[in-house]
């Protein structure tokens, strides 16, 4: 018997919750981020030590304990989840082979305010950053009036990323 | 949740079993090849359903949500330290639950000058309380009692969020924050960055006014038992495609004598009959924030039409009753301009300086006849720093001179939080 079959019901059986303001899924985020590549998932478990040293290089404690990445053929490609105001935000991170920032898209915003965060403009900031660069916001990364603690947050789980990639990936 | 996470564990157990099924040493390594593809697309299907069950977790966790933010001030008037006071200005209480995906609810509550009851000077009130539903294309209907969305403070006045002790007098007596009306706005956001926002909304009440120098503050309704002959309309836009720019405007109209419904309760009031009494407010204004500088500016102004016709019926009340209800202007106005900048930071804490110069003139056009009192308008300028331990908590610092009324000129230190 093929086994494609059997493959084949898993799927089907699997489905995906789809918010209203869900704008990429896993997939879609990929295809976008890293258009006809194919990803291989790299999930990481954190040990205390590794956690202890992201805290320390990004300078902010949050952050689960299982790294959601996959390895790309021309970088890496991150899932991460954030608290906005009072809901969370779910985005993806891309990043070069080299580890500097690639692109950010936001997967799910689900606060009734600050969807400015999606704007071309307020993404692109993150182009190219490193860990090298501040990622501080109202300095290199520009503030949305009125939106300051999903920025806020969006910002340090990008230093945290860049951090965890450096720690535990590089 | 708990029979995905059994049909996960099994989906993983039947891949495994599926790869060995397929790796004999004569496979078709196109075959292979696909069946990795299969494997790479449920592997992302998986994560998908762990985000989704995490999410579910957390919402599960989290459908309720509690927030809050307050501030103690201490004032030290230069020239009559009679006046010195301390004050618990507020402590307010965020809470919101998520009913759905789509639909939530958002309440303040507030609590001013610690203690409230019939022999004490504190306020407790319902600020907001309000639900909200969440389109798919980013707009969003609110219904309830809501913030106005005018200027900066009204919608963002949690101590950390703004600069000096005191809320800035164009915001406070031009824009009369906190403003909150009833009914229902609708309010959606560009691609690019373009917010609006428009509604149709309890307004004010100009039979209630008490306070010439705040005039719209004195004439709220606040959802309290409001009048509702008279509803008003609202519009506002904010570009933030810009990061670190904001600029924007908003304007609201609506009639204020309600039908005379004062008059027509109690016959021992003034009788505005025959006359609308529309009251017009607009703003512009800008931000910019950038390498640690925080630039803002702001300009509003308030219209009452037929201010004359009602001063007039004041006039005889006042002068047959022998009572001083204070006159409504024919027009009021305010601006400013502030400049901050962040000079310190270590971690997560961070000190910034900063001066505010502002100009508002609660009665600059008053009907024929009536006059302007000179404490109503003034040049403030006030220099200050905020430090903050934590970007949710803050101590602040600052002189206020008042240029034409310098009996009020103080010193300020506050303390105020937000979570």
């Amino acid at each position: 018997m093929k086994p494609e079959a059997w493959l084949l019901l898993p799927l089907a059986a699997i489905s995906t919750s789809v918010y209203a303001t869900s704008y990429f899924t896993v997939e879609q985020a990929q295809q976008a981020m890293f258009p006809g590549e194919t990803l291989v998932p790299a999930f990481v478990t954190l040990s205390e030590l590794q956690l202890a040293q992201i805290s320390k290089l990004a300078g902010n404690d949050h952050g689960a304990g299982t790294l959601k990445v996959w390895k790309a053929a021309s970088g890496w490609f991150f899932v991460d989840e954030v608290v906005g105001k009072h809901e969370f935000i779910t985005y993806a991170l891309a990043l070069h082979e080299d580890g500097s920032i690639k692109q950010i898209e936001i997967m799910d915003y689900r606060e009734t305010r600050g969807y400015e965060v999606r704007t071309p403009g307020w993404r692109k900031q993150f182009i190219g950053k490193t860990l090298r660069d501040p990622l501080q916001l109202n300095q290199d990364i520009g503030n949305i009036s009125g939106a300051t603690l999903s920025c806020q947050h969006i910002t340090e789980g990008v230093k945290r990323l860049l951090a965890s990639y450096a720690v535990a990936i590089k | 949740m708990y029979l995905s996470v059994t049909r996960m564990h099994s989906v993983v157990l039947l891949l495994c079993c599926s790869l060995f099924a397929a790796a004999p040493a004569i496979a078709d390594e196109a075959e292979l090849k696909s069946q990795i593809d299969t494997l790479r697309s449920q592997l992302n299907l998986l994560a998908e359903q762990q985000k989704s069950l995490a999410a579910q977790a957390a919402k599960a966790e989290s459908d309720t949500s509690i927030g809050g933010y307050g501030e103690i001030s201490y004032n030290n008037y230069r020239n009559d330290s009679s006046r010195n006071q301390a004050d618990l200005k507020r402590f307010v209480l965020f809470v919101g639950h998520r009913f759905n995906d789509q639909l939530s609810f958002n309440s303040e509550l507030e609590w001013e000058h610690a203690v409230a009851s019939a022999e004490d000077k504190g306020e407790t009130e319902v600020e907001q309380m309000y639900l909200n539903y969440q389109f798919a294309n980013e707009m969003n209907l609110k219904t309830g009692l809501f913030l106005m969305p005018f200027g900066f403070l009204n919608q963002s006045h949690e101590p950390p969020v703004f600069y000096g002790v005191e809320r800035n007098e164009v915001e406070t007596r031009i824009i009369p924050s906190t403003w909150r009306e009833g009914g229902i706005g609708l309010s959606g956001s560009s691609e690019k960055g373009m917010a609006w926002e428009a509604g149709i909304v309890t307004g004010f009440d100009s039979a209630k006014l008490d306070d010439a120098s705040s005039p719209l503050a004195g004439s709220h309704q606040e959802l309290q038992l409001a009048r509702a002959h008279d509803l008003a309309f609202y519009g506002a836009l904010n570009y933030r495609g810009t990061p670190g720019l904001t600029v924007g405007g908003a304007l609201f109209s609506g009639n204020s004598t309600q039908g005379n419904a004062d008059f027509r309760a109690d016959t021992s009031k003034p009788d505005f009959s025959g006359i609308n009494g529309r009251i017009t407010l607009w703003e512009l204004h800008t931000r910019w924030q950038k390498n640690d500088l925080d630039l803002q500016a702001l300009y509003a102004k308030g219209k009452v039409s037929d201010a004359d016709k009602m001063d007039n019926v004041l006039l005889n009340f006042n002068n047959t009753s022998t009572t001083a209800r204070p006159y409504l202007p024919s027009e009021f106005y305010g601006w400013l301009l502030q400049a901050a900048y962040t000079v310190w930071r270590q971690g997560d804490m961070s000190v910034t300086p900063f001066m505010r110069i502002e100009t508002f003139n609660t009665q600059s056009v008053m009907p024929a006849g009536f006059g302007a009192d000179p404490a109503n308008a003034d040049h403030v300028s006030t220099l200050g720093l905020s430090f903050k331990p934590h970007p949710q908590v803050v101590y602040k610092a600052d002189l206020q001179r008042y240029r034409d009324n310098p009996d009020n000129d103080r010193f300020n230190l506050g303390l105020g939080y937000m979570f």
